[in-house]
């Protein structure tokens, strides 16, 4: 969208701020969804307010300050406000996009993003991860031989190659009981480019988006399949916006794939009361929501939903580069989570991307009371 | 930022606490402008405080009132016509902290709630005793307190009317406390329920104020009993003259909770129902569909009753009931008790409304006139509605003709400009009651005679400083 354009279209916004609440008749309980705005209780921090904020800053009726920066770089893209006001209100915009958008412009003009924001680009630029790992350790969690090149390829993701190992394992064990044989790209996989989209940071992106696409090339992939949510909804959406085309790649997550190829009967859990995470990338991102749940409905009968779940779940809090800039934020939005979660009675907190897991179980060292895990290791364990 | 306002956004933080205290324009952004900043000007607030007690507010209101310094209560938001601009400056106070249900009295069918409660919060809480919160065709978002306050137009608005605030707590411009009718009473309980004792009716004299005499910190709501059968009906109609006399007979004979007479263009039928289940039927109209809406309510009785008689009522003013799908049916039920949320008058993107109290009978005149305006500058995405509210004759109807437009174009803006005139103009020549709530730019209190002067005085005594949400109506 043009700016003229996008200007215009945030006067469509009528301050109703239905954005702000989980769609009460289907909950059956009135319940805060933007945990910006639940958080840091003013205005500005809500949809509503962050859309009044980009018309003042399009229309330049706004300098940016350290404030303005607060706002915007601690919004989570988590997309619950556009859940709830498209398809009600007349506002055509995808509020998500728009927050992209404008830190994306703020950080060409020279503001933002916020120092460890800015500091994981750096170490994205040299050791093509955030974390300040070495590229030569992405695979240091793999035990087994697996090929690196193969029409379908597992693309593990920088958080599970190197903070949620226990992930990558259990996605790969899972991969290779499945029978279908699958390829890692290794070295060549590099950082998806997510924590500098959410960020505004889209220069470095461009350029890892093209590296991934052409090792996946190489490698002879037809198909990638991702463990990671972020991962999956670059490849999906932003990719293709990046580079201006298609990428002519069978792309999923690891929910969808699992569904087609493992044997449904054969799963058996260990019993346990499970409740389901929706990822906001994958589920208000990407509109995945049945297949980690029929996956998990196989694997135990007593799987049970949060209030808040699907198109109305609460964001873990991680997402956006907010962990590592509003840590303190995204634990708390983490803590709501695992109330929740505790209050249907679950025992395992289950969720399909290694970025949640992180911060639900951060957040679950200080409350406790629920384990948290990912889909792919319940599967695993199922399948041992 | 000038030193006063470091110097006041310390002494606030003092009161409400840091966290909940800002002057950054970031924050006060968002509280500039609302959809109808083509009328009222955008103005940005200096600070933005958001209090979580009676006594903060308090706090809050003495520091103002000792320094001078405007106050505008704001409850959700959401009011569309400026009554929430700081023309003036000063102090924004965010309610919304202060969203606690206090109580829901099924004996006394009350609920007392705090101004950040919203309607859908009190709907939800309250369906589980059986009651039913009257409620308006607002989101869901909207605080009971301030719409009430206001006075607001309510689905049932027709057997229900518009006033269901019964007492309120109140901090006045200086701080003090007041609590109006048997709160009062020095009895050993505090009793909120009635407010026909110890003399007049204050909490009156709140209603309807935009937060220019205080702030309400609390009020008593009455609750009805929720209809065993409720029942919805569409009647078409060749003409608007065709529908006055049916609607009146059926608010005096109480025949139907809820009398909505609705006319569309086929253009604003179309983006109306555009992705709804109705879309496709702006296609079978070549003119105008006038309509009217109907709810049949009640025990079970009195509901096969009254659509008998709804039936003659509209057959004999010439009115054809619609087959209704039963998906259609279902919605409309939850549209009137609020199972659903639903927006649908935003779908263009901004909707001009010019919401006034006029005669039933000269509804047709009223929309002629407006419909004509509309039409002139180009806008015909046009509809009307007009809802009798007062039983005992009938005549008394809100009335609102909405144009649905896009405020992101700033030759519409300026067109609308002088539609807003010309409509308010128009309708003053057919003669009306008056407007629907105090607006800036549209009730002016010099022009209100001596009623205007009392009510200016009144305003004088309460609030002499002038600091409660300078700029709106009485001044
Ligand atoms: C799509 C849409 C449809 C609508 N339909 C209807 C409808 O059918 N019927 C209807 O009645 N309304 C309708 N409205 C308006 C809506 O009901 C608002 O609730 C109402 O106008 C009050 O707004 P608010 O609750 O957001 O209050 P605010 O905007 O917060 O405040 C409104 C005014 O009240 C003052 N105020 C607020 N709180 C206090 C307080 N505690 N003490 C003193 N003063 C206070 C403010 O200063 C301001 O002047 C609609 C609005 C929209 C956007
Ligand atoms: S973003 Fe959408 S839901 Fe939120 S206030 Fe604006 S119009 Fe309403
Ligand atoms: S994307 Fe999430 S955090 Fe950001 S405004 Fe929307 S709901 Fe709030």
């Amino acid at each position: 969208m043009k700016p003229e354009e996008l200007l215009r279209e945030l006067y469509h916004c009528l301050h109703c701020h239905l954005c702000n609440f989980a769609d009460w008749h289907s909950l059956d309980e009135w319940m805060p969804l933007c945990p910006s705005y639940a958080y840091f209780g003013f205005e500005s921090f809500s949809a509503s307010g962050k859309m009044e904020v980009a018309r003042a800053l399009l229309a330049g009726e706004l300098r940016p300050s350290g404030r303005t920066l607060q706002v915007l770089f601690s919004d989570l893209g988590c997309g619950a406000c556009h859940a709830q006001c498209h398809g009600l209100t007349g506002l055509k915009v995808d509020h998500v996009e728009v927050f992209e958008e404008l830190k994306a412009r703020l950080v060409e003009r020279g503001y933002g993003p916020l120092p460890r924001q800015k500091a994981y680009a750096r170490s994205i630029q040299k050791n093509r991860n955030p974390y300040g790992e070495k590229p030569g350790e992405r695979t240091s969690w793999l035990e087994e031989e697996v090929p690196e090149k193969g029409e379908t390829v597992y693309f593990v993701g920088c958080t599970s190659s190197y903070r949620q190992k226990e992930i990558a394992r259990a996605t790969v064990e899972v991969l290779l009981r499945s029978g279908e044989p699958f390829a890692l790209l290794g070295e060549e996989e590099w950082c998806c480019g997510s924590p500098l989209l959410r960020t505004g940071q889209r220069k470095l992106a461009r350029e890892l988006a093209e590296h991934n696409l052409e090792a996946l090339r190489r490698a002879g992939a037809r198909r990638v399949v991702f463990s990671c949510a972020g991962c999956y909804r670059t490849f999906s959406r932003d990719y293709p916006k990046l580079l201006g085309r298609e990428l002519g790649l069978e792309l999923l997550h690891t929910s969808q794939h699992f569904l087609k190829v493992l044997p449904g009967g054969k799963l058996r859990g260990d019993g346990r009361r499970i409740t389901y995470h929706d990822p906001c990338h994958l589920g208000r991102g990407m509109g995945v929501y049945d297949p980690p749940r029929e996956l998990l409905r196989m694997l135990s009968r007593s799987f049970v939903e949060m209030k808040r779940s699907r198109e109305n779940s609460w964001c873990c809090g991680a997402g956006s580069g907010v962990k590592a800039a509003f840590p303190d934020f995204a634990l708390w939005s983490a803590s709501r989570r695992l109330e929740e979660a505790r209050g249907t009675g679950a025992e395992v907190l289950v969720s399909s991307c290694p970025f949640c897991k992180r911060n639900l179980e951060d957040a679950g060292r200080k409350v406790g009371g629920v384990e948290v895990k990912d889909l792919s290791e319940l599967l695993a364990e199922a399948l041992a | 930022m000038s030193q006063r306002i470091r110097t006041l956004e310390k002494r606030l933080a003092d009161i409400v606490g840091e966290e909940n205290v800002s002057s950054d324009p970031t924050d006060l952004i968002p509280f500039e402008r609302d959809d109808q900043f083509f009328l009222v000007p955008p103005h940005r607030p200096d600070l933005v405080v958001r209090p979580g007690s009676t006594e903060e507010v308090q706090g809050v209101l003495r520091l103002a009132y000792r320094l001078r310094v405007p106050v505008v209560p704001l409850a959700s938001g959401i009011n569309r016509k400026g009554l929430c601009i700081p023309s003036r400056g000063g102090i924004l106070l965010d309610l919304r902290r202060m969203n606690r249900i206090l109580e829901i009295s099924e004996e006394m069918m009350t609920a007392t709630v705090e101004p950040g409660v919203s309607f859908g919060q009190l709907v939800n809480e309250v369906k589980k005793t059986g009651l039913r919160v009257i409620t308006p065709w607002a989101p869901s978002t909207a605080s009971v307190l301030a719409n009430y306050m206001l006075r607001g137009i309510y689905g049932p608005a027709t057997r229900y009317g518009t006033d269901h605030l019964i007492s309120i707590e109140v901090v006045l411009p200086d701080g003090r406390l007041l609590r109006t009718g048997s709160a009062n009473t020095p009895t050993s309980r505090p009793l909120p329920y009635c407010n026909l004792v110890n003399g007049p009716d204050l909490c009156k004299l709140f209603q309807a104020n935009p937060g220019t005499m205080g702030v309400l910190t609390r009020g008593t709501i009455r609750l009805y009993p929720m209809p065993e059968v409720m029942k919805p009906f569409m009647a078409s109609f060749p003409d608007y003259e065709s529908m006055v006399k049916p609607a009146i007979e059926l608010t005096v004979k109480d025949v139907v909770e809820a009398c909505w007479t609705m006319t569309f263009t086929p253009s604003s039928l179309r983006t109306l129902t555009s992705g709804g289940r109705l879309e496709g039927l702006a296609d079978l109209f070549e003119r105008d569909f006038f309509s009217m809406w109907l709810y049949v309510a009640g025990e079970k009785w009195r509901a096969e009753r009254d659509e008998e008689r709804m039936r003659k009522i509209v057959e004999e003013g010439g009115g054809s009931l619609l087959p209704l799908p039963p998906e259609t049916e279902e919605e409309m039920i939850k549209d009137e008790i609020w199972e659903r949320t639903s927006v649908r008058g935003w779908k263009k993107g901004n909707l001009y409304g010019c919401s006034f109290y006029g005669v039933m009978k000269l509804a047709p005149e009223y929309y002629r006139v407006c419909r004509e305006i509309s039409f002139r500058y180009g806008f015909d995405e046009f509809h009307y509605e007009a809802v009798p509210v007062a039983p005992f004759h009938g005549q008394l109807a809100y009335n609102d003709p909405c144009i649905l437009w896009d405020a992101g174009d700033p030759e519409q803006v300026r067109k609308m400009r002088r539609v807003h005139r010309e409509i308010m103009r128009g309708l003053l020549r057919v003669g009306i009651y008056g407007w629907f709530r105090p607006f800036p730019g549209v009730v002016e209190s010099r022009k209100l005679g001596e009623y205007g002067r009392l009510w200016r005085a009144l305003k004088e005594l309460i609030d002499p400083r002038h600091i409660m949400n300078p700029g709106k109506p009485p001044l």
